[in-house]
This record gives structure tokens, sequence and C-alpha cells, in this order.
């Protein structure tokens, strides 16, 4: 569906992508993983055409997409949840959403109606703070609505650049419950996240990003049981209570 | 060549080009024309603290410049004051014209100030049209004196170049000094991003008002040159409004934030219509079209081209090379080579037991909504204390009051014995408390060792004339500060970085920045909203030793945090919230079996989260 062929995207003098291949086939939910400053997120506004790649070539059911626009590729049925949200924040909840829907051609009121209904099944928060201001929004919400604009576009292949950012534990889980949910009725998507392992558990597919450039790509599974990936993106709890252990025995009074 | 010994040579240089130029262009037109020139680069200069450096738009400059030229004028020709009294007048009442306008915009920014600018320039002009019998009205103030230096008048254009020559140089100089102090630091600082200045220490109310009057008194004194040169004759009309857009096409032209850049600005269009008249009736539309189309191709100005040029970068370097910071800098960076320097370790004696921060019946609201609903909660000194709950809960509401930035609704903060409730966050700062915030709030244009800088404002003294003229204390406290800032990046790892614009730093690598920022105010307690959001299980796994290094140093810290592998592993105690009510509070162990709070927030997963 999605096929990202040697992508070399600069910021000024400075090349964030070094040559970044990868596909994302009908159905699948593709996990994009890796640190801060390697490359996730600008490869997400590459492919939305928020940036321009130098080199490489970026196709989308069997077109190319490399130079079109920002809004013709949201047009051509890619939607984007972009980090931090980005929701309009001087417009209510509906607007927003209803704003999301703008890259569809003469969409009937009956089926806005109905996708919004969708949304609103999706996250009830929502629905009860249909006429609030975005900025009245707590976090959470904030992200449950950038989620719902997303939907609202109708898109083919949905990118989501670190949904659980911010967000309290049980939000989070209900978030990749949510996307999983979105998947199952038909919207593929390639995820990005920092919370290796939630991704994982919902993802088909992984590609993991070093300054640049990919370094793994393998089924989710395996992901979960590579031991370099365990060290690296997912073994944070063990690590920090072995640290904590480690502070308890050197400061036995705190 | 080294600078040390070019610096003199070049002023010596700069002192003979400006000794030979009136005599090189002999045209006593051209030579007003340099004079006019020098009125409004000195005007520019104004506004390039108000604008370029402080970040606010102000559409006044003209009357600024009027301010000074009539009350020189109005001194001189009725009350025959000798035309240097008039010149400190026109400096001074223009500067306190620029507070009158500062103070009642303090809580404006953007169009609305920009409004309120433009009123206030247009009342000035209208005082200036109808108190007759002060300014003469529009007939105007004719044969205003020229300065004398002993019995020589300095009244033709050659010699009065001289006069203007020295002052734009002075000025230019102390406005570039300006920039690279503590004072044009805080300037910067509000312009970044004015919360976090607020936070930092700045006391923005302070350094706005400042630059308000140091902007309209250096166009006061452009006013004064005007006023004492050209025709000796000045009327209301040529301060209007409309000036005062061409001092801002001016400014913004030679680059927003270059004291040079508005000088060459300045002169470039003052002159530019002089030369095109040639054109005749076509001039000044080739000279709108030349404006608009600098404007688009270089948004940033003149000075912005001039800067990414790798000659004056390498310009730059060579300058520097050399320089007290430059050194300082490197000598540290030497001593990172040999031995990384351990943070020294606070006793932690009789005073590091029982509480540093009170909080009772806390509340905000906003209209009906309770974001936070009478809390009582108290903070341990030497503990790192997390504070959870929901999206919406109310966490960084807290967080705010507890820094000054939200006004309790009703409730008592007291920190260590002092009442802080409805401070301001300067105040509070300077109490010892300090802050971090959810979406990273840096100084984003300025370097990080700037950042760092700025984080110390409540730690320093150094007040407007010491940071122009630089004395040896002024130094003395500007290293010391300087040292700080490097053992700092140093503690949380950002030493090699200290000239990299802290934009372009990665997210993850921000974040540390703003702790840096915060921690080098020698905060008590320290405040941080979500510090791993958005950091990777290796980089969350670094915060946690650097959260416990900071503990070790005697600092308190109040964590508002999602990770819960940070949260139930770094926490001595933690407080959760819902709805803006406090619904549990204990230990981590107690917390993570407690009913309510797994079903409110943590969910059935922690485990694994």
């Amino acid at each position: 569906m999605l096929k990202v062929e040697g992508i070399e995207t600069w910021y000024g003098a400075i090349q964030a992508l070094k040559g970044i291949s990868l596909e994302v086939q009908q159905g699948e939910i593709v996990a994009l993983l890796g640190a801060n400053g390697a490359g996730k997120s600008t490869t997400i506004k590459t492919i939305t055409g928020m940036l321009k790649p130098a080199k490489g070539r970026i196709e989308f059911l069997g077109k190319d997409i490399t130079s079109m626009e920002a809004e013709d590729i949201a047009e051509a049925g890619i939607a984007c949840v972009p980090e931090g949200r980005r929701i309009f924040p001087g417009l209510s909840v509906s607007d927003n959403l209803m704003l999301g829907a703008t890259p569809r051609h003469n969409p009937s009121k009956a089926d806005l109606g109905r996708d919004l209904e969708r949304v609103f099944h999706l996250f009830p928060a929502l629905k009860e703070f249909e006429d609030r201001l975005g900025w009245q929004l707590s976090g959470g919400q904030q992200q449950m609505l950038a989620i719902g604009r997303g939907l609202m576009s109708g898109a083919k292949l949905l990118l989501m650049d670190e949904p659980s950012l911010g967000l309290a534990p049980v939000l989070v889980q209900e978030v990749f419950k949510v996307i999983k949910a979105i998947n199952k009725a038909g919207t593929t998507i390639l995820l990005v996240e920092q919370n290796a392992r939630m991704a994982l558990l919902i993802a088909d597919r992984g590609y993991v990003l070093e300054t640049g450039r990919l370094t793994l790509t393998d089924t989710a599974a395996d992901l979960l049981a590579n031991e370099d990936m365990k060290a690296h993106y997912l073994g944070a709890h063990a690590h920090v209570k072995e640290a904590r252990q480690r502070r308890h025995r050197a400061r036995p009074s705190v | 060549m080294n600078p040390r010994t070019a610096k003199p040579l070049l002023l010596v240089a700069l002192a003979l080009a400006v000794l030979v130029f009136p005599w090189m262009v002999s045209s006593s037109y051209w030579l007003n024309m340099v004079n006019l020139a020098i009125g409004f680069s000195v005007a520019c200069l104004g506004l390039n603290i108000v604008l370029g450096y402080t970040g606010q738009l102000s559409l006044a400059q003209a009357a600024f410049w009027g301010v000074g030229a009539y009350t020189s004028a109005i001194l001189t020709t009725r009350l025959g004051m000798p035309v240097w009294g008039g010149m400190v007048a026109a400096f001074v009442v223009a500067g306190l014209f620029g507070v009158l306008l500062g103070i009642p915009t303090l809580k404006l920014t953007g169009h609305y100030l920009a409004m309120t600018t433009i009123g206030f320039g247009i009342i000035l002009q209208l005082i200036l049209i109808n108190a007759i019998w002060l300014t003469n009205g529009s007939d105007g103030i004719p044969k205003i004196p020229s300065p004398s230096i002993g019995s020589l008048e300095l009244k033709d254009p050659s010699t009065f170049f001289y006069i203007a020559a020295f002052s734009l140089v002075l000025l230019t100089w102390a406005s570039i000094r300006l920039k690279d102090s503590r004072v044009g630091r805080a300037f910067m600082a509000i312009r970044e991003n004015e919360m976090a200045a607020e936070t930092t220490g700045v006391d923005s109310t302070y350094y706005k008002v400042m630059a308000f009057a140091l902007s309209a008194a250096y166009g006061g004194f452009g006013g004064w040159l005007f006023a004492h040169s050209g025709s000796h004759y000045i009327s209301p009309d040529t301060f209007s409004f409309d000036q005062s857009v061409v001092l801002l096409a001016m400014a913004v032209l030679g680059g927003n934030g270059s004291a040079t850049g508005s000088v060459v600005g300045a002169v470039l269009l003052t002159m530019a219509p002089e030369v095109l008249r040639f054109l005749k009736d076509s001039y000044m539309m080739v000279y709108a079209a030349g404006i608009v189309a600098v404007m688009i191709f270089l948004p940033g100005g003149i000075a912005s081209l001039v800067r990414t040029l790798p000659v004056s970068q390498r310009l730059r370097e060579w300058w520097h090379t050399g320089s007290k910071a430059a050194q300082q800098v490197e000598i540290a960076t030497d001593v990172t080579a040999r031995a990384r320097p351990q943070p020294a370790v606070l006793p932690v004696g009789a005073g590091s037991t029982g509480t540093l921060l009170t909080v009772k019946g806390l509340a905000k609201y906003f209209g009906g909504l309770k974001a936070v609903d009478g809390v009582d909660m108290e903070v341990r000194r030497g503990e790192i204390q997390a504070l959870i709950g929901p999206n919406g809960s109310g966490k960084t509401t807290i967080l705010n009051m507890l820094s000054g930035l939200y006004v309790p609704t009703t409730g008592d903060i007291v920190l260590d014995g002092t009442p802080i409730t409805g401070q301001k966050p300067h105040v509070i700062t300077s109490h010892g408390v300090a802050r971090t915030f959810q979406n990273i709030r840096l100084f984003s244009a300025l370097t990080v060792l700037d950042n760092v800088m700025i984080g110390q404002h409540s730690r320093s003294t150094t007040g407007l004339v010491p940071s122009i003229f630089q004395p040896a204390s002024q130094q003395a406290e500007e290293a010391a500060m300087r040292k700080k800032a490097l053992d700092m990046l140093d503690f949380v790892g950002l030493r090699g970085k200290e000239f990299a614009e802290a934009k372009s730093l990665p997210y993850g690598r921000q974040r540390v920045l703003e702790l840096a920022r915060a921690l080098v105010s020698d905060p008590k307690l320290l405040l941080l909203d979500e510090p791993a959001a958005g950091l990777n299980a290796a980089e969350t796994e670094a915060l946690l030793d650097l959260l416990f290094q900071i503990q070790d140093q005697g600092i308190t810290i109040l964590l508002v945090e999602h990770d819960m592998s940070l949260v139930m592993n770094v926490s001595d105690h933690i407080t959760v919230l819902n709805f803006g009510k406090k619904i549990a509070e204990g230990a981590a162990e107690e917390i993570e079996k407690n009913q309510e709070v797994i079903d409110a927030y943590l969910g059935t997963e922690v485990g694994n989260a």
C-alpha cells in the first residue's frame, strides 16, 4: 500500500534521513521505533509531504506521491495524527472533528454524521465535550480529539506520531485498544512510538531506526523477543527496578 | 592577525574614516542626508531593542523621535538652554514617555500591542499639533540652534556630522554590548518565551518597561540629532504614524535583532529614494518594490544574509578567539577531558528533615470548572514526591499555582516557612522554586549556554548601566555565571553543545537542557512536569539516575509523570489526584495496590506499561 524507497531528508545542512526504505501492506499495523532524533517524526513528515526528500521515492497505492503537496497527499488518502496533538485550540471539539474531513470529496451529510458517531462511540468523552473549545480539553482528551480528527478524513492509511505521549497509563492502554479497533475496522496504520513494548503488542511488524538509518526490521513477535531490542527499547522497567535496589543499598535511609 | 592587537587598529581606522568622510563628500546636500540617516539609525537602534531584542512590536517610534526633537527644540529656543542640555533632556524625557507607553501595554501582545502603540503615537502627534502654547502648533518651531564646542558652532553639516557619527558609534556599541549581558539576555528571554522567562526568574514587567524606556530614549536622541541639523526646523507632520512605519521597515529590513543591521536598514532606506530620483515619477514604486522583494527573499533581513555568509562566520570566530568567554569554555573543556568533576554533594544535615512545602486547601476554578478543588499536601525536604492522576485531574494546574503562573482561587502555599501564595513567578523563583514544562519551553533561538545563563537571573544582580559599560564587577559576575553554567552542562551531559541553538537539539536533549536551566537557579524545590514524556527506555533510565543525583544534592523534587516505570521507582511518596481532589497518598507499594487508583488511573497492566 505504502512503499518508501531510499528517502533522504535534510534540515538545512543536517541530514536527518540517510536512505530509509519501508513498506506498509494493506490492513497492517506497522510500528516505527527508535530513539529521539533517530528520524521517526521526520519520516512521517516526509511521507505526509510536510518535508520534501532530497532523494528517494514514495509510492502510495501504486502512485508516486514524492513531490505532491501535503494537502494533495491528504486527499489521496493518507491522514496523520501529529506528535503533540496539534488540534485547533480555538475551535470546538465538533469543529475540530469536521475539519478532519476536509480531504474528502463531497461527502454526504449522512456519511459525515455516521463517521462522527463512530468517533464519539470510540471516545465517549469527546461526545460529552462536543461544544468545548480545543484548548479547554486536558492532554488526554486532546489526544483523543487528534486521533478522532485523523479518522474523520476517511483515510486508508493513518500515520500516528507518538499517540501515547503524555497520557495516563489507563489511557495509554485505552488508546492502544482503540488503535487496534480502528485497524480491525479496515484502516491501515503506521505507528511511531516511544513506548515500544505497547506498540509491538498491537503491531504486525516493526522497523527500528537509528540516526537516520533502518537498523532492524522483523515481525512484532520476533522484535519483542529480540535481545538487542530488550536491552535498548523494551527493558526499562527491569533496569529501573535494579537502579532502585542499587540505591536502596547505597542509601538505606531513603 | 591576533584580534587583541587588531581591535584597537580597527577602531583607529574607523575614527580616520569618520574624520575624512566630510571631505570625501563635499556636497552639503548629501551630508545633510547622511546626518538625517544617522538620526533615523539611532531611532532604529532603539526600535531594535524593543522589537528585535525583547520581541514587543512598537509602532510609536516616530512619536518618541518627535518627543526628543520637541523637548530639545523648546528648551533651546524658548528657555535658551544650551543644546547639550537639550540633548540630555531629549534622551530623558523621551525615555519617560517610553515608560508611560510601557506600563499600560504590559498585558498586551501581538496586534493588540501594535494597536495601542499606534494610538499612543497618534495622541502624541495630536498634542504636538494642538498644544500651541507649548509647541507652536502646526507652524512648527523654526531657527533651532546648533550645538557648539567652546566658541565653535557646529552649524554646517560637515561639522555636525562628527557629532552625529560619534553618537551613532557610541549608541551602536552600547546596544551591541547590551545584547550580550544579563539585561540583554533577560530581554531576549522575554522575546523567546515570556512564560518561561518569568518562571526562570526574569521580572518581565520590569524588563519590558525598561526596554520601552530605552527604545524611546534612543528615539528621542535621534530626534535631537534631527532637530539641530538640516533645516533646523521641526513641525508635527514629520512625526506621524507613517514615519513610525518607515522606521519599523528600516529595523526589520536591516535585520530584526541586529544593531548593526538596523543601522544598515536605516541608511539604505533613507538614501535609496534619493539615489532612485533619476527614475522620476516611478521612483517611489521602485523603492517600495525593492522593500517587498527584500522581505520576500530575505525574511530575516539583511543581517541574516550577512550572518550566513561563510566569510562572516569566519570573521566572527576570529573576533571571538581569545575573548574571555571563549577562553573560559576552552579551559573548562580541558578540565572535562581530564576528569569529569563530581557534583558537590550537599551535606544532608540537621535542616534536611521536616516539611519543605505545605499546601492547604488549594483550589483553582476556571469559571464553573473546578480544576483543583481543595487539595492538602506536604512535600518533605530531600524527598522525591510524585503527583499522579488521570489527564485533566489538576496536576499541571497545581504546578502552575506552585510556580506562580496561576493565582489560586483559595488556599495557602508555604515554602520553607515563607508564604508564597499568589506571588509572581519570578519572586517564587527567587524564593527557591524552579520548574520545567510539559511541552518544553526553552529560549529556542538562543544558545544552550545562554539558556543556562538566564537560569541564573534570579541569583545575579547586574543592572542596565553596568550591563553596557561592563566594569570589573560585571565581568566577574558574568565569569562566575558562565562557570556555573558550564559546570551544570557538564553535570547533565550537555558539554560540547554550549553554542548550539537550543532548538537544534533533539527532543530528549531539550528536556535535559530545560532541567539544567531550572537547576542552575539553586532551587530548594524542583517542579518537573512530565520529564519522561517522549523519552525512550534508555533515556528514561538516564533520567532516573539524574533525578537521584539531583536528590543527592539536597534538592527536593515534586514530579508530575505518567511513566509508571519512573514514578514507582524514584518516588519516596506519591500523591494521587482525580477530578481536582486528592484520592490517595502514600509510598509506591501502597499506591500500586490501591483499588481506587487502579480504577481511575493505573489500569490493569501496570507491570508492562
